[in-house]
């Protein structure tokens, strides 16, 4: 109906996770009606995504360099290693801005039923990891706080358990600045159960 | 639309966008349903962030006038039992899906399931919070209670395929095929029966009539084999998590390069 480039646009537009039918016509449109030198800055940005963009050979995230910057930085830890599910994961971390370690992206969380394995993870190149520096002294296990993410950092205590390396997982629970008047009934459940001491530390005179 | 609520066991759930989620989960009243919970991947929801494998919980959804196919619209899912003793260890992890995955097979939508709901509600619990010792044992119960809920019990009495009574079944051979034990005449000509030993009949005849039994490593093994045999027979295919039912495999170790601590 608007010929076929339009249309090809629409179809790879709800080829993208979360865009049905009308947000890829909207975007085309959007495209179509805009100026050309807005339209074709988008088609290069995709283009050197495509060509620059690769996963670190250490970490698996998405970098344009590999190692990536946080590998090669070496003011981060080497000591310290954060295990987390996504690249948008390491995004998020960094933006917490308390976090001054490393990563390793697993690309992916267990999920037997949808047929996701351990193997599908990079879990073994984690393993290997651990084992061949012998730097890092902890990993912390930040895989999400939902069944697939317990059933992943399951799947990597098995891995990393016999290489004798600490092993952390996130807290849960109350969220800073929040009340437990308005808590949900299993956020409380889980900050209950890991509930820390609160004896003053007393510091030597 | 009306809104109902229902008792339901979360079976699966899948993304749907960056906010939604699609749940199955099996119910008393409504056997398997399927809903759709918008706004459920986000923090402060109704849902709790409950609405996940296995947990069991109290479901309030519209009910829609028809099309059998489409998904209900969940409202709220507040948790009754999020069975957390299941993630504390991988046995328990795939045990509990391999539950999920075999009620999901074996239930229709709109077809009320009390029997397998309260078969595996036990399992789940038994699963979470029973001793590491009676893991087994508690799966195969609960997996005889979906599979007698959908008319699929093993025949330990007599000859599956006549009408020979247990005095004439040696009580030695089973076949998936024929749904139970065979009589010597019939086992030799079906190529799909097996030897099971007399111990493992005893435990499994226990473990359907709800005896509580513990399996010795043989035992199990063999239940096992014969129990996927059967359910690969009924389903006509094997269970993803099936293979994930054995002991967890050992993590080869091999040492770390050198002691730790050891750098500079």
């Amino acid at each position: 109906m608007y010929g076929e480039a339009v249309e090809r646009l629409i179809r790879e537009f709800k080829r993208l996770p979360g865009i049905g039918q009308r947000t890829a016509e909207r975007l085309t449109f959007h495209i179509v009606q805009g100026s050309e030198r807005e339209g074709l800055a988008l088609a290069d940005a995709i283009r050197a995504v495509k060509e620059k963009a690769r996963p670190c050979a250490e970490c698996f995230t998405v970098s344009e360099r590999s190692p990536c910057e946080i590998c090669s930085d070496p003011r981060r830890d080497p000591r310290v290693l954060c295990v987390v599910e996504r690249p948008t994961d390491v995004l998020a971390m960094e933006k917490s801005g308390g976090y001054k370690g490393r990563y390793h992206v697993l690309l992916g969380a267990v999920n037997l039923l949808e047929g996701v394995e351990p193997h599908d993870l990079t879990i073994d190149a984690l393993a290997e990891r651990v084992r061949q520096d012998d730097r890092i002294e902890e990993v912390i296990l930040a895989t999400n706080p939902t069944f697939d993410g317990d059933a992943t950092a399951l799947h990597l205590r098995a891995a990393l358990e016999p290489l004798g390396v600490r092993m952390t997982r996130l807290a849960r629970g109350l969220p800073a600045g929040g009340s437990l008047e308005f808590a949900s009934k299993a956020i409380l459940a889980e900050a209950l159960e890991g509930r820390r001491d609160y004896q003053e530390r007393r510091r030597p005179s | 639309m009306p809104i109902l609520k229902t008792e339901a066991i979360v079976l699966r759930v899948i993304d749907y966008s960056e906010t939604s989620l699609v749940a199955w989960s099996l119910t008393r009243e409504h056997g398997r349903l399927h809903v759709i919970a918008k706004g459920a991947r986000r923090p402060r929801s109704p849902f709790e962030g409950a609405l996940e494998p296995l947990v069991r919980g109290e479901l309030v959804f519209y009910r829609k006038k028809k099309a059998s196919d489409a998904l209900e619209i969940a409202k709220e899912f507040d948790p009754i039992d999020r069975h957390s003793g299941l993630r504390s260890d991988l046995a328990r992890v795939h045990r509990g899906l391999y539950l999920a995955e075999l009620a999901l097979e074996l239930s229709e939508r709109e077809d009320p399931a009390p029997e397998a709901f309260d078969a595996l509600a036990r399992g789940l619990h038994d699963l979470a919070s029973g001793p590491t010792s009676a893991l087994d044992a508690a799966l195969v119960a609960a997996e005889l209670g979906l599979l007698a809920a959908a008319g699929l019990s093993p025949l330990l009495e007599g000859c599956a395929r006549c009408t020979a009574g247990a005095a004439n079944v040696s009580g030695v051979v089973f076949s998936a095929a024929a749904g139970g034990l065979l009589c010597d005449r019939h086992a030799q000509g079906d190529p799909a029966a097996r030897p099971v030993s007399a111990g493992t009949l005893k435990s499994l005849a226990a473990l359907q009539q709800g005896t509580a039994v513990a399996l010795r490593d043989g035992v199990q093994r063999d239940l096992r084999a014969l129990l996927d045999a059967f359910v690969r027979h009924h389903l006509g295919k094997s269970l993803r998590l099936s293979r994930y039912l054995g002991a967890q495999r050992p993590v080869r170790h091999r040492p770390r390069r050198s002691p730790r601590g050891a750098h500079a």
